[in-house]
């Protein structure tokens, strides 16, 4: 399997790395350096002797002086530029079936050597040309990749496309990792997640990460009300603390027993009242403690934190919460909770749920 | 009288605090998620606000005391003139941060170029402002209206102001409209609030009102920094 480049995300996704000929999806914020994942990927690519093709928006010159995190690669000659100026090919985001063409004829002279492609063109081609196209576009280019023995490392732009298509690419490929920025408190961290794997059982766990020449650095993130980090962990380690089963997410009953209420709330939003994805199953905590019958007192701490079932619903990934201005409630906003549906996990839930609404009807 | 005078001196001493607190957080957040990111463009628009917010508070505080307790035009010029640096640094990083985020990444005005000299013609027209403010108040130190009227008869250290407002004016317009990040979009709206809440506090003379609408114009210029946080993960507040 190839390497990430990344020992401890190795670790994570089972200690080997990517799956074979395999699609994956980095999406996260701008600015947030998804592209480091790929430079990453193409270092341990070149260094395994496997081709590299980058397909950048950006011109060659532009990805070299990112931090000067790619000058130990630019040397090979087994790395192709598909990049807006300065590449071997000149990328042209308008002309997708070009595109397609110049990557499989690459993909076609790789001979019996593995490829890897780094894209940080999807957002682009998401946004200069119609869902249609470009979804078509990303489904050709993944059954290239799995015609030939390749793996696409893509980044994707977080907040630059509604909601569906993230979703919809999240679903395309065959793994994604979530990034994204955590504010607790007075603090804010970059958070990793590997949200889908093909063939592996992601942990779903939390991990802050921060850049530095040599690599990528992980660290376990506990999220609570004070976000507590675990030290850096080696790969080795990760790997054996992945080994045995997990246990289950929630262990509290009343935890359960509000998830459970959620993903029924937000089923009822989506699919009876045919709310959009983004609008469906806000419930305040009021309204959650009058259904479920569960205390006040476990959604509401003192100093206005979170209590207990929040915590553990909030640590454990699972729901998501949002300031809603201009309602009723302190200080003229409230705050509403929901299951946090473009999780993979959380979306697997609420299958089984209809499933299973449907089997009793 | 006195009980209406004393009561009109704790409300500004309690907006003043509120003011200078909303700025003081806004300058931590910023440093906050300046640490958080990683991209270079990124990390300096978030450094960039945390700037303003600090070049903000100079200014207030460092007007204040040289032009009313040193009456010292020279001194003055200088702190608008590092003012006017530190709010350019915000606007270079906004532009070369919103170019990154366009799909197809277009050189906003040729900025990539335009940039250099904007930074060489803004270092030197403050250090001239400086010295020119400085001279007179050195050599007609009793004629502060005659300083004052130095530069388009608008003050010497309004110039390099001048050259910050129309640049940003016509160059963050059009960043804001190639951008599809709505985060970045989003700080640049606040950040257009934040400008019409000190613009609107320019024009009324009474202090109340004048330390409410900084009070204002720190909450907005709060909310363009943590608009640059995405609403990811479970956010807490």
């Amino acid at each position: 399997m190839p390497s990430s480049g990344v020992p401890t995300l190795d670790g994570i996704l089972g200690g080997k790395g990517y799956p074979e000929r395999s699609a994956i999806l980095i999406i996260g914020p701008p600015g947030i350096n998804k592209e480091d994942f790929g430079y990453w990927f193409a270092k341990s690519g070149l260094l395994d002797g496997d081709s590299c093709l980058y397909l950048t928006r950006l011109s060659k010159r532009e990805v070299e002086e990112d931090e000067g995190a790619f000058e130990t690669t630019t040397s090979s000659g087994s790395l192709v530029w598909l990049a807006r100026e300065g590449g071997e090919i000149k990328l042209d985001i308008n002309d997708l079936s070009s595109l397609l063409d110049q990557v499989r004829g690459l993909l076609g002279r790789s001979g019996s050597r593995r490829v890897r492609i780094i894209a940080d063109i999807l957002s682009s081609v998401l946004m200069l040309n119609s869902p249609e196209t470009a979804y078509r576009f990303v489904d050709r280019l993944i059954v290239e990749v799995k015609a030939h023995d390749a793996v696409l490392l893509a980044t994707m732009e977080e907040g630059m496309h509604p909601i569906q298509i993230q979703v919809a690419m999240q679903q395309l490929f065959d793994g994604f990792i979530e990034l994204s920025l955590y504010k607790a408190g007075l603090k804010i961290l970059p958070l990793l997640r590997v949200g889908k794997m093909k063939g592996a059982n992601p942990d779903q766990e939390y991990y802050t990460f921060s850049f530095a020449r040599t690599g990528i650095q992980l660290k376990r993130a506990f999220l609570g009300d004070d976000v507590q980090l675990g030290p850096y962990v080696p790969a080795a380690e990760v790997s054996a603390h992945l080994e045995p089963a997990r246990g289950p997410i929630l262990t509290g009953p009343d935890a359960k027993v509000v998830f459970d209420f959620l993903v029924k709330s937000f089923i009822a939003d989506y699919a009876a009242s045919k709310l959009a994805i983004e609008q469906s199953g806000w419930r305040t905590r009021v309204t959650i403690s009058k259904a479920t019958g569960v205390p006040r007192a476990s959604f509401y701490g003192e100093g206005g934190r979170f209590g207990p079932i929040m915590k553990e619903l909030l640590s454990s990934g699972l729901v998501e919460t949002r300031f809603f201005p201009g309602q009723r409630g302190r200080g003229g906003e409230v705050i509403k909770v929901r299951i946090a549906y473009e999780k993979e996990l959380v979306k697997r839930l609420v299958d089984n749920s209809s499933r299973d609404a449907g089997g009793g009807n | 009288m006195t009980d209406i005078g004393t009561v009109t001196l704790m409300v500004t001493a309690a907006l003043l605090i509120i003011q200078f607190s909303i700025f003081a957080y806004t300058i931590y957040l910023a440093v906050g998620i300046r640490r958080a990111l990683s991209v270079r463009p990124y990390r300096n628009q978030a450094l960039g606000i945390g700037l303003v917010s600090l070049a903000w508070n100079l200014l207030f505080l460092g007007g204040f005391a040289t032009l009313s307790v040193m009456h010292d035009y020279g001194l003055f010029a200088a702190v608008v003139g590092i003012v006017m640096i530190m709010l350019f640094y915000w606007v270079d990083s906004s532009v070369l941060a919103a170019r990154k985020s366009d799909p197809s990444p277009r050189d906003i005005l040729r900025w990539r170029e335009v940039r250099i000299v904007v930074w060489f013609v803004l270092v030197a027209v403050t250090t001239l402002a400086i010295s020119v403010a400085s001279y007179y108040q050195i050599t007609t130190g009793t004629e502060p209206q005659y300083i004052a009227n130095l530069g388009f008869g608008f003050g010497v250290w309004n110039v390099p102001a001048f050259i910050v407002v129309i640049v940003g004016a016509v160059a963050l317009p059009i960043s804001a409209y190639r951008t599809r990040d709505v985060f970045l979009r989003r700080s640049l709206k606040w950040f257009a609030a934040f400008v019409v809440a000190v613009a609107l506090v320019g024009i009324t003379p009474a202090p109340i009102e004048t330390f409410a609408g900084l009070a204002i114009a720190g909450y907005c210029l709060y909310r363009s920094a943590r608009s640059l946080i995405p609403h990811g993960v479970a956010e807490r507040a």
